[in-house]
């Protein structure tokens, strides 16, 4: 039964958090448990989905299952250590003080070993969950003419990209337009919020030229993972292509590029990479209005539902979204515009003499650090899609 | 009454999976779904679990990962030459215990 991604990274936060509440268990047992327990899920779902398996479903498994914090509480042995073991089995002659005295001793330098030697009892994801090769599908690629990243193996402990997972990518990069930039591996944040801490593993310094590279990182929440090419000096990305499931990059192509990969202040207009993978756009306003799920786009007050949010330094925030224009004979050409937005109101300054009709909206939650505006402001329209008169 | 039943259920927990372990490998799912019919022992997943992961790890019994047409691969648990053995001396001990509570209820005590 194959689930929706949506589904799966519920699982999946599910098992994470009774994982939480094994603590105090080694790690082959937590990784028996879990795993019976995963499959349970599953077990659960096929057997009551009819083969149509729905979140509402899923939660109602989950809410009947215990709770993720009764797995910390570790089943009464049928032979407690204080009490008298039932005759059971046969006699064995009996030890002597000695040996006992010296039994415990052992027992006790062993507990003391292994108490002092545990630093934490959390346990890596990837301890629960081996590696594993998994499969991926390649979405969109935002690198500039001259720069590759060519993704050879992506070992994940799920092969979800669900939340949680740890995932570790290896593959090759040439970097030819600039003396050296930061390769990372990140995600885009396609539900909630998409912040995170960085760690070293998930990034590297590349030089101009050709080399490989191996990547880490824990995936922070739902999105779809991307290797991108960053400037060192401003930190601003300078390409990159995306990664995952076919639903998490087939998102990313819905919602249009996002601020991770496209803002580029120094960029000039018109001059939108020419070596991208096609998106699988629609090709006209109704197969838009079909793709979103929202019917009558035709202006920027469409939204989808997606919320990030970004604190702002200043009133002015200027966005360089990708502009996919739709040409009468089904083409479809990359151009860049700029989006001047203050707290209050939007002003397109951009070139070209085509004419908005149709885009699809994404919802950003703009944080203003003006004591007077106490309340989060809203603006949408990052997504653009632009249909020839 | 309810300290002694809580007591009583997670001692015969183990019990009741090495007995239904005994017709057959099963899986967790299977398992849980088997002894739920057992209403008294009200089992539960963060029961059973752990305790099969336990008896596992204790040499009772053994795992064969298969694929599953839902989703991961199931565990299918079955008993060892050990865990045979064990669920033997736990039955006969579980039968000797029986016939002594009957007298006891019944008031023969010769």
């Amino acid at each position: 039964m194959n689930l929706p991604t949506e589904l799966k990274a519920r699982i999946y936060d599910h098992i994470g958090t009774v994982q939480k509440h094994l603590g105090e268990l080694p790690s082959d047992e937590q990784r028996e448990i879990l795993q019976s327990l995963e499959a349970h899920i599953h077990d659960a779902l096929e057997a009551r989905s009819g083969g149509q398996p729905t979140l509402n479903l899923l939660e109602a498994i989950l809410a009947e299952i215990d709770p993720p914090e009764s797995y910390g509480q570790r089943p009464t042995s049928s032979e407690p250590p204080n009490a008298k073991a039932p005759n059971i089995q046969s006699k064995k002659p009996s030890n002597n003080g000695f040996f006992k005295g010296c039994l415990l001793a052992v027992l006790i330098f062993i507990a003391f070993i292994f108490y002092y030697s545990r630093e934490s009892s959390e346990v890596d994801p990837s301890e629960i969950h081996p590696l594993k090769a998994v499969e991926f599908t390649q979405g969109a690629n935002t690198l500039k003419e001259g720069n590759s990243i060519v993704l050879n193996e992506v070992m994940a402990s799920s092969p979800y990209f669900a939340a949680g997972d740890v995932i570790t990518v290896a593959g090759q990069y040439t970097l030819s337009t600039q003396p050296n930039a930061r390769l990372a591996l990140f995600v885009t944040a396609t539900h909630g919020g998409g912040r995170s801490s960085i760690t070293k593993e998930q990034q590297v310094q590349v030089s101009e030229g050709s080399g490989s590279f191996q990547l880490t990182s824990t995936i922070p929440y739902q999105g779809s993972p991307h290797l991108t090419f960053y400037d060192i000096t401003t930190g601003s990305p300078i390409g990159g292509i995306y990664f995952g499931l076919k639903e998490q990059v087939d998102r990313i192509e819905i919602h249009g590029p996002s601020l991770d990969t496209y803002s580029e202040p120094n960029r000039k207009e018109g001059s939108a990479a020419t070596n991208r993978t096609p998106l699988q756009l629609p090709k006209s306003k109704e197969e838009l209005a079909q793709l979103v799920g929202t019917e009558g786009i035709a202006e920027s007050s469409a939204k989808l539902k997606r919320d990030r949010t970004f604190k702002l330094g200043h009133d002015k925030l200027t966005l360089y979204p990708d502009i996919k224009t739709f040409h009468a004979d089904g083409t479809i050409s990359g151009k860049r515009g700029t989006l001047v937005g203050s707290m209050h109101s939007w002003k397109e300054n951009r070139s070209g003499d085509i004419s908005v009709i149709g885009l699809g909206g994404t919802e950003w939650r703009l944080f203003k650090k003006n004591k007077d505006d106490a309340e989060d402001k809203f603006y949408r329209s990052i997504d653009w899609y632009l249909f020839e008169q | 009454m309810s300290t002694w039943v809580t007591q009583l259920r997670k001692g015969l927990m183990e019990f009741c999976i090495l007995n239904l372990l005994q017709h057959g490998e099963s899986y967790g799912y299977e398992i849980l779904q088997s002894l739920q019919q057992i209403e008294e022992l009200v089992v539960t997943d963060s029961t059973v679990y752990p305790i099969l992961s336990r008896l596992r790890k204790d040499g009772y019994l053994k795992v064969q990962v298969k694929p599953s047409s839902s989703g991961p691969p199931r565990r299918y648990f079955s008993l060892t030459a050990l865990g045979r053995q064990r669920v033997l001396e736990m039955n006969h001990y579980w039968g000797n215990l029986q016939q002594g509570i009957k007298k006891l209820q019944q008031g023969d005590q010769s």
